[in-house]
């Protein structure tokens, strides 16, 4: 039998209490309880970088956790990023750049490149490319995501 | 201000990156079921039996349906007629069946199908299902599948060839006897799971109160699913809505109708419930794969390089069953085997194996990266043979700018090009000569540097009924102007390109256009996104109607105005008259100012609906040129690619970011089939590489700068004078990428290695 166990945590600078079925992964829980549909899955075992958010302020990939094991948590999601109307400057830098096509692999894409940016500032090429290693786009061939990542950090610096 | 040729940022991007977007798993009914598959763990086996009363018993499962539940009720699934075809000597698609019946013949195949309340009961109810297995012994290699004595898969078929082709013009063995040199080489271009980040997925909805089918598809093609869905479900096609939300990308594999598109609909109609299927990663790999050939070749040349004639074998390892765009690479690699060269003589056969293996279709570059690898190793085989400048011998070879419209030896026709302008232009933003030097000046202890070469067509907009789009431009009595078409497009950026074309006809900013696709109830009529066919096509059935739009915004301009149309004016957001510009008018203020002088209907209909198609008729060939220098580590075999550069035709350009973005992405899924990707089996057909762990796509790290450019030369196969650009970068990649690397290991005495050229593959080859 499945069984329940309730849990509290921030999303987004928000707070939910929710009763979840302990095998329920965290992105179901993201996606299916909270309507946070931004989180995609991929691959479902942790390979494609679709389903990256923060947990805690770590990039983590929420196809692999469970929703319990978020409980105390602080995360954040794509839905996260932009404030109000006022879209962060990587949302921005990804249109600028034509790093996106189809979309699916953006989300993920955009959480890496926020905490890979918080941990390295003033980043070389090479370093953005290995920064966002662990996430697979099928689209853009990576140049111009790459060229977006190195937009901020130059903004920024 | 024009905004054709402009690099305008994409209408499409704030919904995606703000999380916004609407894939199908974003789509939620109420009082949804979740579909899931039970699939075969053999390649090859009989099925004794399959229980499912286990699963049945679970509490949560609604429904479960095997082979025998369907019989009679859901016929196998449709592949495309071929007919009329003159290269056909035999064609015997085998037809996949919906469910497995007494025999499941690739690994992955369906064999059940399981309804449950939630997707976590349904994965429990599909291991609660057990397949009683005999297993058979699995036929792999598609060389022995066609002999004779191989024992057959399907004995209906008589044999393990479901197509065999062939073409020939010119007098090929007069060419052989002529030749100074003969080179024969054969090349396997392994089998690609083409991957998109999104994996297939169908939400369907039948209402029983009305008797109406709405379904949520991630497609290419809704008008096409819908068609098929109609047919395949005996239900009025007018009861049937099928809808392409976001798209999370495809290359070909979303183009096709599958087991579960017949299934979860059928469900649907059958409990009078909501039913979505996800596709799994895993699924996704298995369900169908592209490229899948090998080709061995004989070319006959001259001392300086001249290229006298040609024979071609190719087996195509079409797998156990044909889906609907399983003939296209087939006959697509005998159509364009040619390339952009003046060839006499040519002679082309193919025979397509059946075997125990995921079905083949469409995927990106569909037969041109196949062919193309075939005749571009060849060439630089030749140049390395006869002592020869790789970019001299395609030179000496290349049809001239002056014999367009060119038809080749069998029969294809090329609209335009210029393709030594095209080579030279590669050559100069590559820096051959300079790394050629470079090269020759490494030492036996350095990593070798490698160049190569290609140059290639890909046919663009395809053939039959894929040469028509339709579209429809509708102006409201607010002046909103709203762009219906019939693609379907999934990441190319068409919301963006077609918004720019109708800036520019109606004098309007692009922003103010909606453009409207993948639904099927908004705009009846499409064929959808592929083949490179979007702008020619879609595009050129836009531009026909946005003339008669303007034409008739113009006559009620002169009327409005008091001028001749001849004097109307568009641009700045204003209709006007050109002697009298300050006194413009909006198109809101024009079909105001209309109604009230009744040259347009009142009430809501303005009558400003305007709609047509575009038949195009013969493919516009695009043109690459890509040059690629590597070096490879002689101690672990590891490639570092030092400069890639590509010039590319795609004609007339619409907005040259967007197809940048197309060839960048073409090139990095070409990169990946040079060096990292493939589908691998073991010796019982297990597969291998089913999970993103084992299947290599390129990642950030593995893609190099690219240096590309563009030049155009108008087709005259439509009014754009536009080139298919979808799928072109993935035509020369691959083999680029190849000849680079098998330069470097040239001088190790290495002629050969299939793809992927994967570090253990060149370390071992570099041991002799």
């Amino acid at each position: 039998m499945t069984t329940e166990r309730k849990i509290r945590l921030t999303v987004n600078g928000k707070a939910y209490e929710s009763l979840v079925p302990v095998r329920m992964t965290l992105v179901d829980f993201l996606r299916g309880e909270l309507d946070l549909t931004g989180t995609h899955v991929g691959c479902e075992h942790g390979v494609c970088g679709a389903c990256t958010i923060l947990v805690d302020g770590s990039a983590m990939r929420s196809c692999l956790m469970l929703a319990v094991q978020a409980d105390g948590a602080n995360l954040m999601t794509v839905e996260g990023l932009a404030e109000g109307p006022e879209l962060h400057p990587l949302q921005r830098a990804f249109q600028r750049n034509h790093a996106l096509q189809c979309g699916f692999c953006t989300p993920g894409l955009l959480m890496t490149a926020y905490e890979f940016l918080r941990d390295t500032s003033s980043p070389t090429e090479e370093q953005v490319r290995e920064g966002i290693s662990g996430n697979i786009c099928r689209c853009t061939g990576y140049a111009p995501i790459v060229q977006a990542i190195l937009d901020v950090s130059q903004e920024a610096g | 201000m024009t905004y054709v040729g402009q690099p305008v940022k994409r209408f499409e991007d704030a919904p995606l990156v703000t999380g916004q977007g609407r894939f199908l798993d974003d789509v939620p009914l109420p009082g949804m079921l979740y579909a899931a598959m039970v699939r075969s763990d053999y390649a090859h086996a009989r099925i004794r039996s399959v229980d499912t009363s286990a699963a049945r018993d679970l509490p949560g499962v609604v429904e479960v349906l095997v082979a025998s539940d369907i019989a009679g009720t859901l016929e196998d699934i449709p592949s495309r007629p071929m007919a009329g075809e003159q290269m056909i000597q035999e064609m015997h698609p085998p037809t996949h069946p919906v469910l497995a019946k007494d025999k499941v013949c690739y690994a992955g195949q369906a064999i059940a199908i399981v309804v449950a309340r939630d997707h976590y009961i349904a994965a429990e109810a599909i291991e609660l299902i057990s397949v009683d297995y005999e297993p058979l012994p699995p036929i792999m290699d598609p060389d022995e599948a066609v002999k004779p004595e191989c024992p057959v898969i399907h004995p209906e078929l008589g044999a393990n060839v479901s197509i065999r082709l062939k073409t020939e013009g010119g007098d090929v063995a007069a060419a052989f006897a002529q030749a100074d040199h003969v080179v024969r080489q054969k090349y396997d271009s392994q089998r690609i799971a083409p991957a998109p980040m999104e994996p297939r997925g169908i939400l369907a909805d039948y209402q029983v109160d009305d008797e109406t089918l709405t379904v949520w598809n991630s497609t290419q093609a809704p008008h096409r699913v819908k068609g098929y869905l109609a047919e395949a479900l005996n239900v009025p096609a007018d009861k049937v809505r099928v809808i392409a939300p976001d798209v999370g990308g495809s290359f070909g594999m979303k183009d096709c109708i599958y087991s579960e598109d017949l299934l979860v609909h059928y469900l649907s109609m059958k409990l009078g419930r909501p039913i979505k299927w996800l596709e799994s990663r895993q699924e996704n790999i298995l369900s169908y794969h592209g490229r899948g050939q090998s080709l061995a070749i004989e070319m006959a040349v001259k001392n300086d390089g001249t290229i006298l004639g040609m024979r071609v074998q190719v087996v195509a390892d079409a797998g156990a069953y044909f889906l609907l765009t399983s003939p296209s690479p087939i006959f697509n690699t005998v159509r364009r085997i040619n390339g952009p060269y003046v060839i006499p003589a040519v002679s082309v056969e193919l025979v397509a194996a059946v075997t125990n293996k995921t079905p083949t279709g469409a995927f990106r570059g569909t037969g041109g990266p196949e062919s193309a690898f075939c005749l571009e190793r060849t060439l630089d085989l030749v140049a390395k043979d006869l002592g020869l400048d790789p970019a001299d011998v395609r030179k000496k070879n290349f049809i001239p700018p002056e014999s367009f419209p060119y038809q080749t030896i069998t029969g294809p026709t090329y609209d335009s090009g210029a393709y030594t302008e095209g080579l030279d232009r590669a050559l100069a933003l590559a820096d051959y000569d300079g790394w050629r030097q470079k090269a020759a000046q490494r030492g036996p202890d350095q990593p070798a540097i490698g160049i190569g070469l290609a140059t290639v067509l890909k046919s663009s907009g395809s053939s039959g009924d894929h040469r028509i789009e339709h579209a429809q431009v509708k102006i409201d009595r607010f002046g909103e102007i709203t762009v219906l078409t019939g693609l379907s497009p999934h990441g190319q950026g068409n919301g963006t390109s077609f918004a720019q074309m109708t800036a520019d006809e109606l004098g309007v900013d692009p922003s103010q256009v909606r453009v409207v696709h993948g639904d099927t109830s908004l705009f009846p009529n499409g064929v959808g996104t592929s083949a490179s066919r979007g702008l020619i096509v879609g595009g050129s059935a836009l531009y026909g109607v946005l003339q008669e739009a303007r034409e008739k915004l113009a006559s009620l301009a002169s009327q409005v105005l008091g001028c001749s149309t001849v004097d109307v004016g568009f641009g700045e957001g204003q209709v006007y008259n050109r002697n009298d510009s300050d006194n413009g008018m909006t198109i809101a203020q024009l079909t105001a100012a209309a109604r009230e002088q009744e040259l347009l209907p009142g009430g809501d209909d303005t009558g400003l609906d305007f709609t047509g198609n575009f038949t195009l008729p013969r493919p516009a060939y695009s043109f690459a040129a890509h040059v690629v220098v590597v070096e490879v580590s002689r101690e672990t075999g590891h490639v570092n690619f030092l400069n890639y550069a590509g010039v590319h035709d795609s004609g007339r350009i619409v907005n040259p970011m967007l197809v940048e973005g197309q060839i960048h992405g073409g090139i990095a899924q070409g990169i990946g089939q040079a060096l990292t990707e493939g589908m691998a089996y073991n010796e019982d057909g297990q597969p291998l590489s089913a999970s993103l762990m084992d299947y290599a796509l390129p990642r950030a790290a593995h893609i190099p700068d690219l240096i590309m450019e563009n030049i155009d030369t108008p087709s005259p196969t439509n009014p754009l004078g536009s080139k298919g650009v979808g799928s072109v970068s993935t035509v020369p990649s691959p083999v680029a990428v190849a000849n680079a690397v098998l330069d470097a290991l040239s001088s190790a005495g290495v002629r050969h290695i299939d793809t992927p050229l994967t570090p253990e593959k060149i370390w071992r080859a570099l041991q002799g």
